[in-house]
């Protein structure tokens, strides 16, 4: 697995994060958000995630746990594939708490529609602990060239992170 | 707090961007964010209203006389 670009919010938030010319010399992606938004009316928050620009397509299943009980939910023909829980946010309390997501998109050179797995928690803590595991389809069949990241609700703000890594299978 | 931007980095030559959005790109975020605040609490009274009506047909078991071990056979834990 090698880094192919990191980047971290300074003072000013960000809106989102766009990662583009994304090297075609790896087989998979592995992209590491460590986040945390301006949101403060809820201690979670969600990162919308769309591929090459486009903005239609997408569809995803959740399993989730809060601490105290399970659920799970979904959605299909979404603009942007809804990564839910998975950053924390300014609600006050949470000062030093920062979500942290793995997404995991295989074969992303494909012609084929693309898959995308992920495992999130938007904080940790005695009185809110989300957590959930979450399967996505983008419907796009062109290699993944660029990747955008936004929060749902919120702004990216300081000390938020987001690392790109490609994966190389053996024989490639 | 500085006006957010939104950031491009060029994987292939490791430049970045921090580009400040423009009026119109403000305006149309603050839309957004609103129709995403009324979606999501759209989502959060349906799930609500899913957990009121499992509970209630779990109470309805109870009261036709099915055991806790029953119950969870058929719905689950």
């Amino acid at each position: 697995m090698e880094l192919i670009e990191h980047f971290e919010v300074d003072a000013t938030p960000d809106v989102g994060i766009t990662f583009s010319s994304i090297p075609a010399t790896f087989t998979d992606l592995y992209l590491v958000v460590s986040g945390k938004t301006s949101r403060t009316n809820s201690p979670r928050d969600n990162i919308k995630v769309q591929f090459n620009g486009v903005t239609s397509g997408y569809s995803y299943k959740l399993l989730e746990g809060t601490g105290s009980a399970a659920g799970s939910s979904g959605a299909s023909s979404q603009a942007q594939i809804v990564i839910t829980n998975a950053l924390s946010t300014n609600m006050s309390g949470l000062d030093d708490l920062f979500g942290s997501t793995a997404i995991y998109i295989p074969n992303y050179l494909s012609s084929n529609e693309k898959s995308v797995s992920s495992e999130q928690t938007s904080i940790r803590n005695s009185t809110d602990s989300h957590s959930a595991i979450q399967a996505s389809l983008s419907t796009i069949t062109s290699p993944i060239t660029s990747i955008y990241l936004s929060p749902e609700n919120g702004d990216f703000v300081q000390y938020s992170s987001a690392s790109l890594f490609g994966i190389k299978s053996l024989d490639t | 707090m500085s006006n957010p931007t939104k950031v491009v980095i060029d994987c292939s030559t490791g430049t970045r961007q921090e580009i400040p959005l423009s009026a119109e790109e403000i305006a149309e975020r603050e839309a957004r964010a609103v129709i995403a605040e009324s979606e999501r609490v759209e989502r959060e009274a349906i799930a609500a209203q899913t957990a009121t009506h499992r509970q209630a047909g779990i109470d309805a078991l109870v009261q036709l006389g099915l055991t806790e071990e029953q119950i969870t056979a058929l719905v689950g834990a």
